[in-house]
């Protein structure tokens, strides 16, 4: 029974420790966004908030709960394992496209050896000429086409990729404290983390208690 | 000899700026501000400074310090309008080249606020109004860089500065952005400081070449610092980034620029008098602004120089900082560090 009562003085122990952590953390973290929002030479028309944030941003973290314990692990999103799931996606498209070039090589293939049969050596100039360009032109359109999916999968290769969120903020003139201020968030994250697996402990030993005593209670 | 012919197109604006100068925040009315308790006695203390019921308007519960940056940011664009519309010839065009460098952050803010799917109305808002020019509102179009300067910027005074800015820029991300915003304003500045050496009389080319030589030496310092986070900042795209004049520049530069770690950094900062030491104690931007106070202070003690301008604008928009941040300690409570500010008059 006192064995029961040390833990949870214990858990508490280190609860109150990841709090003061946390708070010290936060606290350096508004701190330095406070110093990072004064530094800002662009200060006239916005802090660094909000008004910066990108809309198409995907999270790189995942929390994970275990089923048993219901204890959380903060992790980062893994990344694609050598990249097979963007080729997948990439073979599936490229396959599509190289199926629509090859459509067009064949109409051109038809178009020239209906043009080598016909009429007169003026005629027929004229006419491959006129199909040169019709040809030039789809060719054109199609390369167009193509470079426009082609530039669309490598923006999604791209956006699969984690990429640093101060980036959103500006990144090449951006004041050192904004830095610091991410680090220090970055910083209480771990501690989130203890803090609610040691909240989870703590109700998980009250509830034992809330037994023990009611089992004692009707002991007596 | 300038004195002769000076006050015949300048000599109003000069007084004019002079008597802004005059209202600049001393110690003093700081040391007051920073005894403030509620925000409601800092805007009673900022009543009896030139400032005087500038938020009169604004109603207790509803005045925040977003609200008080907001109504300083107002008047200092509006007394720097009507400087602007005393001005003409040379002097009109070195207040154009001063409103180049908020236009090249609003088209930065227009073309990232569109890949970052936020609401037009919205970034519109937030664009520095120095910067403002008839033809922002369409940049939200943004595809890429080419069809946004044929269609739009060609037509506007930032288009010289776009000549080195199309060969990797193929698609608009945040870091492309970013590059292609330092590049502008590495023209811009050097494009500026021709003007300035070239075109003013003196002593305003001298001043304003060491205030902007300061300017140039600040973005080198600060790309190369930030470079060091990125792996896709090389030398050679560095070479392209770091203005080239100013004392940092050339070889201290060309360190900067090959330079892979902190200490390489500093050893190439502490070779410049000036800027000795800076990256030892205290915070970098600090330094950074007390020297730029100290330069902008001292630039009002000659006479019959257009420089004034430059020095009373970002005099003014570090009081402005000043101000909100003490507002900022006031409104949070926290009293120990309301004497972060820097005040040189």
């Amino acid at each position: 029974m006192q064995d029961i009562y040390l833990e949870l003085l214990k858990k508490l122990n280190d609860y109150d420790q990841s709090l003061d952590i946390l708070q010290s953390n936060f606290k350096d973290g508004m701190y330095h966004l406070s110093r990072a929002n004064y530094h800002n030479k662009d200060s006239l028309r916005g802090n660094y908030g909000e008004d910066y944030w990108d809309n198409t941003y995907e999270g790189h973290f995942t929390v994970n709960i275990d089923s048993k314990t219901n204890h959380i692990s903060i992790a980062k999103k893994p990344l694609p394992k050598d990249n097979n799931e963007i080729i997948d996606q990439n073979e599936e498209e490229k396959s599509a496209l190289d199926e629509r070039d090859q459509k067009i090589r064949n109409r051109n293939i038809k178009k020239k050896d209906t043009n080598k049969k016909s009429k007169k050596e003026g005629n027929k100039i004229n006419e491959k000429q006129s199909n040169k360009e019709e040809v030039n032109h789809e060719k054109k359109e199609d390369n167009y086409n193509k470079k426009e999916i082609m530039s669309g999968i490598n923006k999604k290769t791209q956006e699969k990729i984690h990429k640093d969120t101060i980036y959103m903020f500006g990144g090449l003139n951006i004041p050192q404290s904004l830095r610091s201020c991410q680090t220090s968030f970055k910083n209480s994250i771990p501690t989130l983390e203890q803090l609610v697996n040691s909240r989870i402990e703590i109700a998980k030993i009250c509830n034992e208690l809330e037994t023990i005593e009611i089992k004692n209670h009707g002991d007596k | 000899m300038e004195g002769v012919y000076f006050n015949i197109d300048n000599g109003f604006v000069e007084g004019v700026v002079r008597g802004y100068r005059n209202g600049l925040l001393t110690n003093n009315q700081y040391i007051n501000l920073t005894q403030c308790d509620t925000l409601e006695d800092l805007k009673l203390q900022l009543s009896s400074t030139d400032y005087s019921n500038f938020l009169s308007s604004v109603a207790t519960e509803n005045l925040t310090t977003t609200i008080i940056q907001t109504f300083l940011s107002d008047k200092l664009f509006n007394e720097f309008n009507y400087i602007k519309d005393q001005t003409s010839g040379i002097t009109k065009k070195f207040m154009d080249y001063i409103t180049y460098g908020y236009m090249i952050d609003n088209v930065a803010l227009m073309i990232t606020g569109t890949i970052h799917e936020r609401n037009k109305a919205e970034i519109l808002q937030r664009c520095h109004p120095l910067g403002w020019f008839d033809t922002l509102p369409t940049l939200t179009v943004a595809t890429d860089l080419q069809s946004l300067y044929d269609t739009v910027l060609i037509d506007t005074p930032l288009a010289p500065y776009f000549l080195d800015c199309f060969d990797n820029a193929d698609e608009l991300d945040d870091l492309n952005i970013e590059i292609i915003k330092n590049k502008l304003y590495k023209a811009y500045l050097q494009d500026f400081n021709n003007f300035v050496t070239e075109k003013l009389p003196a002593p305003a080319n001298e001043i304003m070449s060491e205030l902007l030589a300061f300017e140039a030496d600040r973005r080198s310092i600060n790309i190369s610092l930030n470079s060091l986070q990125s792996d896709d900042i090389d030398s050679n795209l560095k070479r392209q980034l770091l203005p080239e004049f100013g004392k940092l520049y050339p070889i201290e530069t060309n360190r900067l620029i090959e330079a892979n770690d902190f200490e390489l950094i500093r050893t190439a900062i502490n070779n410049v008098q000036e800027y000795k030491g800076i990256l030892d104690s205290g915070n970098l931007d600090d330094h950074f602004y007390k020297i730029e106070m100290d330069l902008c202070r001292d630039a009002f003690t000659q006479q019959f120089s257009v420089s004034v301008i430059w020095a009373w604008m970002k005099s003014k928009e570090q009081e402005i900082r000043n101000i909100t941040w003490i507002a900022e300690c006031i409104a949070q409570n926290q009293r120990e560090r309301i004497n972060n500010y820097i005040s040189v008059y």
